[in-house]
């Protein structure tokens, strides 16, 4: 194993392996995006009967995406991987090591859903929300890494508290389920999106509903960088249809609407536990760490905050048996806390005393400064 | 749908016990029922107001009444009227019309609730106050004998008989109304509105800053001090405050800043407006340098490291403008968040009562249906059997950590919970479309439970240990010296040690870079690519370090020393032994200038009589420094100032200098034996002579003073002391200034000075600093003053110098790691490869060893481009710290526990010690204060609750979401 290893330098130009498989990761996401828009719009023109159109076209290509997405996958694997072997520890102390681990989850949650959800058997129309899924989340994986390239990639030793067994299970518990109610999030935005234009092109939806639709996509913040361009894109889309006669009926809009609650339920049930499991291991490890199971650190309280949104999504769907609008709203502000609790902790106020502060770097955290007495009368008389 | 489903609320039947006596008092006072009706509404309205009121802001407006007996009495009062309402009512007629809950009207009633469970805090505080003073001492039945004290201290009154009157009216309330209490919190509305509230309490927790110390349930800020000083404290600043006032401004201070920084970032989303940092083309072209021997991805990663610096540094001066302008919002947002408690969130009556209300409701929830039938109690018997028979297993198998005395009845205490509970559940609650939620709910339940119990009675603080001292008993609560707690039992630390990463710093000497090269953290197997020159098939190595393997200890001995260097480069060496035997072999190199002696090759005796240098060549007599010799060099770094580099300054005691961003430091005082009294280290100054004071460790005393004439700071800067890896640099008052102190121990006043002098002919002397020339010949004692001799052995003019090191096997054989705790040197064991992959491929070994004796830490190529630094990295985190601890009982010997196996003494961070219901964890450590381990105590019998909730609570959402799919209830849609 250590002759292996020792083989295992870094390539030439000084740059490491896992950054080359990353980057190459990084281009099967970009492939991937063009894939699932050259899917979604065959599938397109199988819903529509255009000549040509075959469903055995539609099949190459769905395999060709979802290929491309493996590889991608697959790269993206080997990229965490090495930077295991090369920073020696689970590689998720740093904000960029943490991001590539997202990316990667983003990836394996979407291969999961892929066959979980099966949209394609119902027919080419709901094919193309799956392509529409998929190449979202193709984005967001190569939109994430594009801003872990501003990020620093500089190895950091681990603090003695993440030197325990408990920090590749819970770390990865967390990610998985971030990525996994992310793209139930990104399925709730997708939704609105289709509700505003549709009630912009057919009508039929209130006024205040609408302005309500429009300013949270558009004005919540920290998510525009995914709302904005989503709500353009698909504007754009109906603009199309429109113009080509093809608008959907509001009985189809309306079914797609139901799907989309149900498709983003199943991908919120796939990530549930695991964020349940994330957020108490890390309640295990304090324990062990700091002999403080509960800390209310402001890290443990947003990850608690962020799993209180998804109860009450739980108990408005099943106890009030709320659906529609109302429950993806709240799904989609799980999304937003996950974002917040992943990405905006460290601007939070009272995160800037927080012992969970280890991917900043230009932050020293406060472990083993706690309750330092030694600077004050330290010494005791001594017991008789 | 039933009507409790639909949280309807209806009033008993009639005919109820109080109902005659309502009747007759609604005929006797003329009023229709209806009117009677609303005036009881009014008054319960009013009550609830007024409890609510003083108790929420008990702090601002009834801290200034000196009637303390009137506060607990208002309040109470208007518990009583709150209550009175449901009692009376009893006596009216049932309406027709049901009433039904929603969000609106649950909202309202949490809120209700929410305020008299604060009020209901704030009264019963003192009585828990005595009783867990009672409980903390450890004397036996303190749920018995707590009243005693209290009554002495406190005296039983009004407030008494009015907290009783509550308890009775409640007491009766929800008696007669169970089942409208019941409808209320089995509401689907109550229940979301509940995880809502919850939802938004943490959310306020998060947006306002938690105080300092906010676990302890005395800490609170004095507002009502405070706001007199307020003024005083903008005008002069937090430092000039008097020491009793800066506590609360501290929390003020740190208040506003954490504000300011979250909302100056939500007005500049995304980075928009927000300062750049820029590198300036000298920057640019020393990164590309930079970039060509350390690597692409080193270079990228220091230019983001650069840019971050700068642009961070006008960043905090933005957000520091930005509090400025707003100071009086940010003042007033304090005040409200002190009067509500928002700055104690967690630790707040308010909190504690949603957080009941929400107990009560998933309680409710879960056991909706429960009933319990004779035919399903023996099985409930073999049930309980079966959980002792199972927990059992899991104490035997190490799970739980409480002992035998304390675990079975806990455990028999969760088999008749079982018993009564679970065999009263509906068979098809416990089916597996519901079992998952309903095992959710329990987990809740059991953490709910376990965490009243941890707030109830945990008690957290810190013991301070020494290595060599005494074991002690008596630890501070809450991190506070002032508050002390004694446990049944004293603790000794046995060992200690931190141990840092080892590294290794490469160093390129010709290139003179200012910025401190990358340190590489070694492991065994790391390779480490350097120095790239373009080729014909694109970059290439010129040099790969490989880690062969590290080693805990190693012994340094005296190097390896010949006359086979090289010509081109000679090095001058003397070999002298102290006390003239060979143990005491010394090489000593000579001395560089005045301003760059280095420790190691000075030789000073035990008595302090005299120091010994080298010189090499003509006139030796200019190394001794002159009377306004500096005594050492002050490193200034002025973050966001420059290239952010730091600048060497010679120290010269009573001077002034000028360093970057106009900053003033004036050097005040100095000392070579440095140590901290009981007052603080501002009473360590040394009225002796620097001459005459021991060589321990140098400090300075320096003041800095601000560009324009701003607040000065006084501040001691220690030698070989990170200020910033150890916190101390962000108390500073001018944090951005950093300093790091080299003393010199030649030019710095000290004993005589001598210079041991050889030359090329072979010729030799001693010259003392008066300049008188004493004969130094080999083989024979110098004229040095003081007992011991320094015999000059051999010169070198071409020495070559090699490491004699001896690694040392581990030398464990059981228990703890000994090898951990050994002081000395660490070692490692590296390959070398110069041109790699090329025809001129040459491989080197290199042993060495973090010890500067010998220079046995550094390795020089042959052709002097590249220098390797082995070292102990200071600068990041520690590797680790460790204790060892030992457990006595106070009988008057100190017997030492005997606690199994060795490794459950020693404690390190995530593997803490249990012992008598306390843990004992590593908590921090001090570089100050090399002897001193700080253990964290904890005592909470809550623990094992909360883990047991946890854990079920996993395994609920695993059932309900991942091993079977949620049947789906056919409730109406509710379309938005």
């Amino acid at each position: 194993m250590n002759g292996w290893i020792r083989e295992l330098h870094f390539l030439e130009g000084g740059l490491s392996g896992s950054t080359l498989w990353l980057r190459a990761s990084t281009a099967l996401c970009a492939l991937t995006v063009l894939f699932g828009a050259v899917a979604a719009f065959e599938h397109g023109r199988l819903a529509r009967g255009s000549p040509g159109a075959s469903r055995a076209r539609t099949r190459t290509l769905e395999w060709a995406t979802f290929t491309v997405l493996l590889g991608s996958l697959m790269a993206s694997f080997a990229s965490v991987w090495r930077r295991g072997i090369e920073v020696n520890h689970f590689p998720s102390q740093t904000m960029s090591e943490v991001l590539v681990m997202f990316t990667l989850a983003l990836l394996a949650s979407m291969a999961v859903l892929h066959f979980a959800l099966r949209l394609r058997d119902f027919g080419p129309g709901w094919a193309i929300l799956g392509d529409a899924v998929l190449v979202l989340v193709a984005l967001g994986a190569w939109g994430t890494r594009v801003y872990v390239s501003t990020l620093s990639t500089a190895q950091r030793d681990l603090p003695p508290a993440l030197q325990s067994y408990w920090f590749p299970p819970h770390l990865s518990a967390l990610i998985f389920s971030y990525a996994t109610l992310g793209i139930a999030g990104a399925i709730c935005a997708v939704y609105f999106a289709i509700r505003f234009w549709s009630g912009v092109f057919s009508g039929g939806r209130r006024a205040r509903s609408q302005f309500l639709t429009f300013a949270c996509l558009a004005l919540l913040p920290f998510v525009h960088v995914v709302t904005l361009p989503l709500i353009l894109a698909v504007g754009l889309v109906f603009l199309v249809l429109k113009l080509s006669g093809h608008l959907p009926a509001r009985d189809a809009v309306a079914g797609m609407e139901r799907t989309m609650d149900e498709v983003s339920y199943r991908a919120f049930s796939v990530g549930m536990p695991f964020l349940t499991a994330g957020l108490f291991m890390g309640a295990f490890w304090a324990q062990e760490a700091w002999a403080n199971y509960w800390g209310w650190d402001s890290k443990e309280n947003s990850a608690l905050i962020t799993w209180l949104v998804y109860v009450l999504y739980i108990h408005l769907r099943w106890l009030g048996g709320v659906r529609g609008e109302k429950a993806m709203a709240v799904l989609m502000g799980g999304a937003l806390s996950v974002f917040m609790t992943f990405q905006i902790f460290g601007y939070l106020p009272d995160s800037q005393k927080s012992l969970h502060r280890y991917t900043d770097d230009s932050v020293v955290p406060r472990e083993g400064q706690q309750g330092t007495a030694s600077d004050e009368s330290a010494r005791l008389e001594r017991d008789e | 749908m039933s009507d409790e489903k639909q949280g309807v609320w209806r009033r008993p039947r009639e005919g109820a016990i109080v109902s005659g006596v309502a009747l007759a008092l609604s005929r006797a006072s003329g009023f229709s029922p209806r009117t009677a009706r609303v005036l009881f509404v009014a008054l319960a309205l009013l009550g609830a107001v007024l409890a609510l009121a003083f108790a929420l802001f008990d702090h601002a407006i009834l801290g200034r009444f000196a009637a303390q007996g009137l506060r607990p009495a208002l309040i109470g009062m208007g518990l009583l009227l709150a209550f009175s309402y449901p009692i009376l009512a009893l006596a009216l007629p049932t309406e027709e019309r049901p009433r039904r809950w929603d969000f609106g009207s649950a909202l309202g009633g949490l809120i209700v609730l929410v305020g008299i469970g604060q009020a209901l805090g704030v009264l019963l505080a003192p009585y828990w106050k005595s009783a867990k003073a009672e409980y903390v001492q450890g004397e036996g039945a303190w749920f018995l004998t707590w009243i005693g004290p209290y009554r002495a201290e406190h005296g039983l009154g009004p407030k008494e008989a009015v907290l009783l009157l509550f308890f009775l009216s409640g007491g009766a309330f929800v008696v007669f109304e169970r089942k409208a209490v019941k409808a209320f919190f089995r509401s689907m509305h109550v229940g979301v509105t509940l995880v809502a509230l919850t939802t938004l309490s943490v959310t306020a927790g998060v947006l306002v800053p938690q105080i300092d110390g906010f676990e302890d349930p005395e800490q609170r800020v004095d507002l009502a001090r405070e706001e007199q000083d307020f003024r005083l404290f903008l005008e002069r600043g937090y430092q000039k405050l008097p020491a009793e006032l800066q506590d609360g401004h501290e929390q003020y201070e740190a208040f506003r800043w954490a504000e300011g920084y979250f909302v100056y970032h939500l007005l500049h989303l995304y980075g928009i407006g927000m300062p750049e940092g820029a590198l300036t083309p000298s920057m640019r072209e020393s990164l590309e340098r930079f970039g060509e021997k350390y690597g692409t991805e080193e270079r990228e990663n220091r230019e983001k490291q650069m840019k971050a610096a700068f642009s961070g540094q006008e960043k905090v001066n933005k957000i520091g403008a930005f509090i400025h302008r707003h100071e009086p919002e940010f003042w007033r947002f304090f005040q409200v968040s002190t009067v509500l408690d928002l700055n104690r969130t967690y630790k707040s009556h308010w909190f504690a009562a949603l957080l009941w209300c929400l107990g009560i409701a998933v309680f409710l929830s879960a056991y909706k249906n429960w009933r319990l039938e004779r035919a399903r109690i023996l099985h409930g018997v073999w049930v309980t059997l079966g959980w002792t028979a199972f927990s059992c297993a899991l104490k035997l198998f190490g799970a739980i950590e409480l002992p035998w005395g304390e675990f079975l009845p806990i455990a028999a205490a969760f088999g008749a919970a079982f018993l009564l509970l679970g065999e009263g559940v509906p068979r098809s609650t416990l089916s597996l479309q519901k079992l998952g939620f309903f095992v959710v709910h329990n987990g809740m339940l059991v953490l709910l439970i376990g965490g009243f119990v941890s707030k109830l009675f945990t008690d957290r603080g810190i013991l301070n240990l020494f290595l060599g001292e005494a074991a002690q008993s008596t630890y501070f609560r809450h991190y506070d010296t002032r508050k002390r707690a004694r446990m049944p039992f004293s603790v000794r630390l046995d060992e200690f040690a931190r141990k840092e990463w080892r590294a290794l710093n490469v160093y390129f000497p010709q290139e003179e870079f200012t910025s401190q090269p990358p340190a590489y953290t070694l492991w065994d197997g790391r390779t480490i690519d350097l120095d790239y020159v373009e080729d014909e098939g694109g970059p290439r190595p010129r040099l790969r370090v490989r880690v062969d393997r590290l080693h805990d200890r190693v012994e340094v001995g005296t190097p390896l020393v010949s006359e086979a260097g090289s010509d081109a480069q000679p090095f001058p060496l003397a070999e002298v032994w102290l006390g003239g035997t060979e143990q005491g072999r010394r090489y000593m190199s000579p001395l560089v200038g005045q301003s760059q002696s280095y420790r190691h090759e000075i030789l000073r005796d035990a008595e302090g009589s005299y120091r010994l240098g080298g010189a090499h060549g003509d006139d030796p007599l200019a190394h001794f420094p002159g009377s306004r010799a500096p005594i050492g060099h002050l490193e200034v770094t002025v973050v966001g100032e420059g290239d952010g580099a730091p600048r060497s300054f010679p120290v010269r005691l009573g001077e002034e200098l000028e360093v970057q961003g106009g900053y003033r430091i004036s050097l005040v005082d100095a000392t070579t034996d440095f140590h901290t009294h009981e007052g603080g280290p501002e009473h360590a100054m040394d009225g002796a002579p620097l001459a005459d004071q021991p060589r321990g460790r140098a400090a300075l005393w320096v003041d800095i003073i601000p560009p324009a004439g701003g607040e000065a700071e006084r501040r001691v800067v220690l030698e070989d002391f990170d200020a910033v890896q150890t916190g101390q640099q962000e108390r500073y008052f001018h944090s951005k200034v950093l300093l790091e102190l080299a003393w010199d121990d030649w030019s710095a006043p000290g004993p005589p000075r001598y210079l041991l002098c050889w030359r090329s002919d072979g010729s030799s002397a001693l010259i003392c600093e008066t300049g008188e020339t004493l004969p130094a010949e080999l083989g024979k004692p110098l004229a040095l003053p003081g007992g011991e001799g320094v015999v000059p052995q051999r010169f070198f003019e071409r020495a070559e110098v090699k490491s004699n090191l001896r690694f040392l096997e581990s030398s464990r054989t059981g228990g703890w790691d000994r090898d951990f705790y050994a002081p000395g040197p660490r070692g490692a064991e590296l390959t070398v490869i110069l041109d790699p992959g090329t025809t001129d491929e040459v491989t080197v070994p290199v042993r060495l060893a973090t010890d500067e004796f010998a220079q046995s830490n550094l390795w020089f190529s042959p052709d002097g481009r590249v220098v390797l630094h082995f070292l102990e990295n200071t600068e990041g985190f520690p590797f680790e710290w460790r204790s060892v601890l030992s457990i006595l009982k106070p009988d008057a010997h100190g017997t030492v526990v005997d606690l199994g196996e060795e490794e459950e003494r020693e404690i390190r961070v995530n593997d803490y010690l249990y012992y008598g219901g306390y843990r004992f964890f590593q908590s921090n450590a001090d570089p100050r204060e090399p002897t001193y381990s700080g253990i964290g105590v904890v005592f909470d019998p809550g623990i094992p609750l909360v883990l047991l909730g946890m854990y079920t609570i996993i395994a609920g959402t695993v059932v309900a979401f991942l091993l079977r799919p949620v049947v789906l209830r056919r409730k109406p849609e509710v379309q938005g």
